[in-house]
């Protein structure tokens, strides 16, 4: 065995870099994917698959074991070969286009892009990915982008690699060049599970509970494409759910549950307003003292009536979070009534402990306001009453029909108890009726 | 190939990703350039992010390529030696540089936060790249503006440069400290070859940038723990010294602000602060300092504004840092040693650092004394430290000759530094003396000017002392550098001390410091005299010699009587020898500062007599003993302060106060002649006949026209003063007359004259001169009664001067005293003598109340001077008993006849034992022609004259 890997090793060595790794691809698939016996592969093949992976595919070291690095040239070199790869365009007859093609094809490829990318990929691996997702989404290549959407999944659309993922791609579409959404707009068509997923990571991404506030704004261009996506294909948000892994996954291998967009979505729509008041707050108090930053913070109150809609930095909220959801509510609705009618229609949709972790920044955010008021006794302005009026009424809408929906799962009390919370705040209005609707009167 | 098309489909945009990489790939650094590849490169870069990397990666070739042709071009026009430093690029490079270009531009300015920090870290890494791997090549020298323009020439370093600026520009809004981070790290990565970039960025933005870069450097020194070896101090020295020499405005501004966080920031130090700020904080300090002493320019930069920010009081907040910033330099020795040099090689501010110094070590208001602990460490430090100072330039200026900063910054302020000599503290005036002392080894001016203003502004006498120890300092130092004196020329104190006194006199100031200035000297001199100077080569003395003539001027036409009695009394203890006292080795003031003292001198004495009171006294006398010293210093000097004298009090000076009668109203004349007109005189005369050589309109009543003739002022001035005034001019001019016997009191006896005889007579002589009208004959001899009918006119003349002047009858009466000398004035006595005759015979009815006492006077000036011999004499005592015609009678038979044929000449003297000239009236009594007359008319008034006549004629 160790002379076979020897010797594997000696001949890919013969050749140059793209070569090399165009022939280590094909050794990979040899080793990884099951042949007609279906024994999964031996943690010794798995072993030497890891090393030509690390030592001819990625060039991550030499046959020392020294680290090295391609140029950025050689990258998106080994960017496109992958790309060709998994489309099975390149092999022509001779390659795995059989092995490939159909539901057992999906599986091999599958398996194949998991071992290239396992959870504990290094950071010079993972750029590769973005590079190569990114170029997938640029060339619509299908193939690559299922891979991606199933790896996102099994690996948990929270993990840090996915979010790696999504914060490089968000940078490559949204913010450097964003010409190139144009590209975006039929991809939940092409490559729905990945777009639900790469949904909830982005949506993850900008309302973790790690941000200061609990939300920051997306890119405005984000934003816009995501809103589009939603309204677009309602059954977007659900795709993850929709879709059964256990085919397409390497033997052995335990579907992950998937997670829907929806709570974290939600919770920019509830936060939005609230930190878009806070933010033109802050610039209005920096101009009233005279800050040193006094001059540029005038300026953006100046242009506050152009840049609007992108939400970031004007006083009002952007029109988009309306949109996103009025869609977002839709989409929850949807899975309902289209459920008779429907094979696909799923339950559990969102987690209400998800939606619960909306709760707390919205008392944190308004015990701020109250800090910072100059009134005796401390209160809202009237620009914070608006805006926590339509937070809340968006938060109750959002149960509302998440519960009327029954699409939302697991502990509904400690749900409702959160909610509770927010009884007493002002505007709360709507929320008080939903908990009414809710609550199962007390024994007391 | 359409570049600008952004929507394209999958396979058109895999087609150009091929061809790209294949086309990247395959780029093999030969043949000519593919623009068509460079423009699929930024058809990708709009359309596939994901290729962004791998297409900069290629634009680095690109651009690498097209300057290595460049480079190529350059060094074959360098050899061929053509002057036309042009090196012209492909039309393809141009293009493909203009395009990429525009693209990158397009990029940066339409999402600035996105792009720009990867494009400037892009354009900066190649920059750095292209730099050093070129710099051997194209510089030939390291000159700075050489290799700008070297790159600035090149088309794609030029690009590369814009696009770095532009991003810059983006960035410096928000986020200048990642791209100056990044800046200064690709300097520490290219160190020399890559200043141009930062020059000409730095330039772009002098004042973000050096802000930036000081405050990166300050997280840079305190986050490694290294200090001094901080990885990028070195780069930041470099930057800031190539901004600050251009922009040192922006350099000084940048520094005073990171300086004023500090303060500002320890001041509030109650608020709460993270570990990070705090310890950055204390680095500035430390910081600011390491930049100082790498590089001049921020040296000098710093000394301008930081510098005067500081205050002791902002020492003592800082106090607690200290123990913070002894650690980067490895202890406390090490850390004032670093000071020492820093503060030495100040180009500017040396005054502000001293009085920093001075202000922490021994503060000059009392309610600056230090009270909390850390003002008292700031003291106790900054004695220490003082001292460390004067002691390394001690050492330095006595080890070499070369320039230091700090003194010269100094020298330029002197007047900063002299107010610390006459400071109460003794650390002030200590400091002030060793500086003053080092900076007269480089220029020896300083003392001079040191001295001057010493001896201006002193007040006290502990002032003063500093001039001693200035003067002892200067010794020492022109003792051991003699050699080294740049001048050649050694100074000797009396030098410095009269070149001080020089520039002291020559400062035009207010009477007050000139007053001071003098009295000053004379506290001086009079040490100086006592010995207490310890100096034997009296440099006070012969400073005052020097400028004796700036002492004649103040003396003379000062309008200020206490300036000149300061001078004076100054010129007194200079000029006169107390008796006994040793001869000064001092060579004498020249003659013609003789002449010049003795004319001031005289004229000092006329205001001193005007001022009439104890310190006109004072004056006086001092005046006294100069005009003494000088005559006997100076035959010159004796004549003319008697001529002076006489003429000043007689004619042109003050003579009403010596009791002199104005007859003649004379200004009323001169005063409307001015627009007389002779046309309108000659119409006056009318039809009047004019006689030749006379003025037919003058009248003794007056002036026809100009109405009665004004009455003879009479002289207002009170009787005593008028004779005080006399006493102290005849005072004066015994001071002028005074022998040199007087000068070796050993020697004189106590019978012996002490005026010099031969002074008495010229003195007769002058008046002479001055009061005879006439040059003729003005011998001894008087001629018979008659010749008067012939001098009668100048007769009148002197008798009328005599009338006028009376202090005319006190100076003779003073010759007379000096016997023989009253007989040059033989002229003057003879036209009195003859005008009374003629009086006495006219004056039966009308008798001038003044005839008598002249009479009287003129009789008794003769016996005085033994002129008239024995019964002859008393003459004085008979004339007021007789009648007007014996008076005639006895004028003309005793007193005219005698000395006719006596020729009233000085070999009638004979001296006697002491020297004194004596006229033995005994040997030949007047006979009895000339006696008779009088024996007769006192026989014929016997009754009033009885007493007289037993003594004169009983014998």
């Amino acid at each position: 065995m160790q002379l076979i890997m020897m010797s594997e090793k000696q001949s890919l060595r013969k050749s140059e870099f793209p070569n090399c790794a165009r022939e280590a691809l094909h050794k990979v698939e040899q080793l990884c994917v099951p042949q007609a016996s279906g024994r999964p592969p031996s943690a010794k093949e798995m072993d030497l698959a890891m090393e030509i992976m690390a030592e001819f595919i990625f060039c991550e070291v030499d046959r020392r074991g020294h680290s090295k690095k391609l140029t950025c040239i050689q990258q998106l070199q080994l960017a496109q070969l992958l790309c060709d790869y998994f489309a099975g365009v390149q092999f022509g007859g001779s390659g795995p286009l059989g092995a490939i093609a159909g539901p057992n094809g999906d599986t091999a490829r599958n398996t194949i892009f998991l071992s290239l990318f396992p959870p504990t990929t290094s950071k010079g691996r993972a750029q590769a990915l973005v590079q190569l997702v990114s170029m997938a989404i640029s060339t619509k290549n299908k193939p690559v982008l299922d891979s991606t959407g199933i790896w996102m999944q099994q690996l948990g659309c929270t993990s840090k690699l996915v979010l790696q993922l999504a914060e490089g791609l968000v940078k490559d579409y949204f913010v450097l060049v964003p010409k190139a959404v144009t590209r975006l707009q039929d991809l939940p068509a092409l490559a729905p599970h990945f777009t639900a997923n790469f949904l909830t990571t982005v949506a993850e991404t900008y309302a973790s509970s790690e941000q200061k506030d609990g939300f920051s704004p997306p890119p405005a261009a984000l934003l816009e494409v995501i809103t589009q996506w939603v309204s677009d294909n309602p059954r977007l948000c659900l795709a993850a759910l929709i879709v059964n892994l256990q085919p397409l996954l390497p033997l052995g291998s335990i579907p992950m549950a998937a997670l829907t967009p929806f709570a974290g979505l939600f919770k920019w729509c509830v936060l939005s307003p609230l930190l878009t008041l806070s933010v033109s707050n802050k610039k209005s108090r920096d101009i009233t003292n005279g800050s040193s930053n006094g001059i540029t913070s005038t300026k953006n109150v100046k242009t506050e009536g152009m840049n609007n809609q992108d939400g970031e930095c004007s006083g009002k909220e952007s029109p988009l979070y309306s949109q996103l959801h009025l869609a977002l509510l839709e989409s929850l609705v949807e899975n309902v009534y289209s459920s008779a009618n429907r094979v696909n229609s799923v339950r559990d949709v969102v987690s209400v402990q998800h939606i619960a972790g909306i709760v707390e920044p919205v008392h944190t955010w308004y015990n701020t306001q109250l800090k910072i008021s100059e009134r005796k006794p401390p209160e809202l302005s009237r620009a914070g009453h608006e805006a926590l009026e339509l937070a809340l009424d968006r938060l109750g809408q959002a149960v509302q029909v998440a519960l009327a929906a029954n699409c939302a799962y697991g502990n509904k009390q400690y749900l409702l108890t959160q909610l509770d919370t927010l009884k007493n705040l002002p505007g709360s209005r709507l929320l008080r009726i939903v908990l009414k609707t809710h609550q199962t009167p007390s024994l007391f | 190939m359409n570049p600008t098309s952004s929507i394209m489909l999958g396979p058109d945009l895999m087609g150009e990703l091929r061809a790209f990489i294949n086309g990247a790939t395959r780029n093999s650094r030969k043949g000519p350039l593919d623009i068509g590849l460079a423009r699929v490169a930024l058809s990708l870069l709009k359309t596939l992010p994901a290729s962004r990397e791998a297409v900069l990666e290629y634009f680095c070739f690109l651009f690498d390529e097209v300057v290595r042709h460049y480079i190529e071009n350059f060094e074959i026009a360098s050899q061929t030696g053509s002057k036309d430093h042009e090196v012209s690029l492909s039309a393809q490079e141009e293009a493909a540089i203009a395009e990429v270009h525009n693209v990158l531009c397009d990029f940066v300015s339409n999402s600035p936060e996105a792009w720009a920090p990867i494009i400037s870290k892009w354009s900066l890494q190649l920059l750095g790249e292209i730099s050093s791997r070129y710099a051997s090549r194209a510089a030939h020298s390291g000159v700075l503006s050489e290799s700008l323009q070297l790159w600035m020439s090149c088309r794609a370093t030029r690009c590369l440069i814009d696009i770095t600026t532009q991003c810059l520009s983006c960035l410096m809004n928000f986020d200048t400290e990642s791209c100056i981070n990044a800046l200064l790290d690709t300097c520490v990565a290219h160190s020399p070859y890559f200043d141009w970039v930062v020059a000409h960025v730095g330039s772009c933005f002098p004042k973000t940038v050096m802000t930036r870069v000081l405050s990166c450097g300050l997280k840079d020194f305190c986050s490694n723990q290294q200090g001094p070896k901080a990885p990028k101090l070195n780069s930041v020295v470099q930057i800031l010294g190539y901004l600050a020499g251009s922009h040192s405005t922006d350099m000084r501004r940048a520094l005073l602000q990171l300086f004023q966080v500090l303060t500002s920031w320890s001041l509030e130090k109650n608020s709460i602060s993270d570990p990070i700020t705090t310890h950055q904080q204390y680095s500035t300090v430390p910081f600011l300092l390491q930049l100082a002493s790498m590089s001049p320019t921020l040296l000098r930069s710093l000394s301008m504004d930081v510098l005067h920010t500081l205050t002791p009081k902002i020492l003592s907040q800082l106090a607690e840092q200290s123990a913070d910033w002894l650690a980067y330099y490895g202890g406390r020795e090490a850390f004032q040693d670093l000071l020492v040099h820093l503060v030495l090689n100040c180009p500017s501010g040396g005054p502000t650092i001293l009085a920093l110094l001075l202000d922490c070590a021994s503060p000059a208001i009392p309610k600056q004394m230090p009270s909390t602990p850390e003002e008292i460490v700031v003291q106790s430090n900054g004695q220490e430290f003082l001292e460390l100072l004067l002691q390394e330039l001690s050492l330095l200026l006595h080890r070499s000759d070369e320039n230091i900063l700090f003194l010269s910054s100094l020298r330029q302020e002197l007047k900063t530094v002299f107010p610390l000599l006459l400071s109460p503290l003794r650390l002030r005036v200590q400091s002030a003396l060793r500086l003053i002392g080092f900076m007269g080894l480089q220029s020896p001016s300083v003392f001079p000017n040191a001295i001057a203003y010493i001896l201006t502004n002193a007040k006290t006498e502990d002032h003063l002392s500093v001039v001693a120890k200035l003067l002892e300092n200067q010794a020492s130092a022109s003792g051991n550098f003699r050699k080294s004196n740049r001048t050649g020329l050694p100074l000797e104190h009396s030098n410095i001390l009269q070149l001080g006194l020089e520039q002291a006199l020559h400062k035009k100031d207010d009477g007050l410091s000139v007053r001071d200035l003098w009295k000053n000297l004379t506290t001086l001199l009079r040490w100086e005299r006592s010995g207490k100077l310890n100096n034997h080569s009296q440099p006070v003395l012969k400073a005052i010699y020097a400028s004796i003539g700036t002492a004649c001027s103040a003396l003379g036409s000062s309008v200020k009587p206490d300036v000149a009695h300061a001078v004076a009394e100054t010129l007194v203890l200079a000029l006169v020898q107390e008796p006994g006292e040793k001869r000064t080795s001092v060579t004498p003031p020249i003659i013609q500062d003789a002449l010049r003292l003795a004319h001031s001198t005289v004229s000092y004495f006329f205001m001193c007599v005007e001022i009439d009171d104890i310190t006109g006294f004072e004056g006086c006398q001092v005046a006294c003993k100069l005009l003494s010293r000088l005559s006997l210093r100076s035959s010159a000097a004796r004549s003319l302060a008697l001529r002076t004298l006489l003429e000043l009090a007689l004619f042109h000076g003050p003579t009403h106060l010596f009791g002199a009668n104005n007859l003649l109203n004379e200004e009323v004349f001169t005063a409307e002649e001015s627009d007389i007109r002779l046309m309108d005189e000659n119409l006056k005369q009318g039809l009047s006949w004019v006689l030749a050589q006379r003025h037919s309109s003058v009248f003794h009543a007056g002036v026809i026209g100009t109405g009665l003739r004004t009455l003879n002022k009479t002289n207002t001035t009170p009787t005593s003063l008028i004779q005080r005034n006399t006493q102290l001019f005849l005072d004066a001019v015994r001071s002028c007359c005074v022998s040199n016997a007087i000068l070796d009191p050993s020697a004189m006896e106590p019978g012996m004259p002490t005026l010099s005889l031969d002074t008495v007579i010229s003195v007769s002589l002058l008046l002479v001169e001055l009061i005879s009208p006439d040059v003729m004959y003005n011998g001894l001899p008087w001629p018979d009664e008659d010749m008067c009918k012939a001098t009668v006119e100048r007769d009148c003349y002197i008798r009328r001067k005599l009338e006028q002047g009376p202090i005319l009858w006190e100076l003779l009466w003073f010759i007379g005293l000096q016997r023989p000398a009253l007989c040059y004035c033989s002229v003057i006595l003879r036209a009195v003598t003859a005008t009374l005759i003629a009086q006495w015979g006219s004056c039966s009815h009308h008798r001038d109340p003044s005839l008598l006492p002249t009479t009287v006077r003129l009789l008794s000036l003769l016996s005085l001077g033994q002129l008239l011999p024995s019964p002859l004499s008393s003459l004085r005592d008979v004339v007021p008993h007789i009648k007007p015609p014996e008076v005639v009678q006895v004028l003309r038979d005793c007193v005219w006849n005698y000395m006719r044929d006596h020729v009233p000449a000085p070999d009638l003297f004979s001296r006697d034992s002491h020297g004194n000239m004596w006229r033995d009236s005994t040997q030949e009594p007047p006979g009895p022609q000339y006696t008779e007359t009088m024996r007769l008319i006192m026989l014929a008034n016997i009754d009033s004259l009885g007493e007289l006549f037993a003594q004169l004629f009983n014998s």
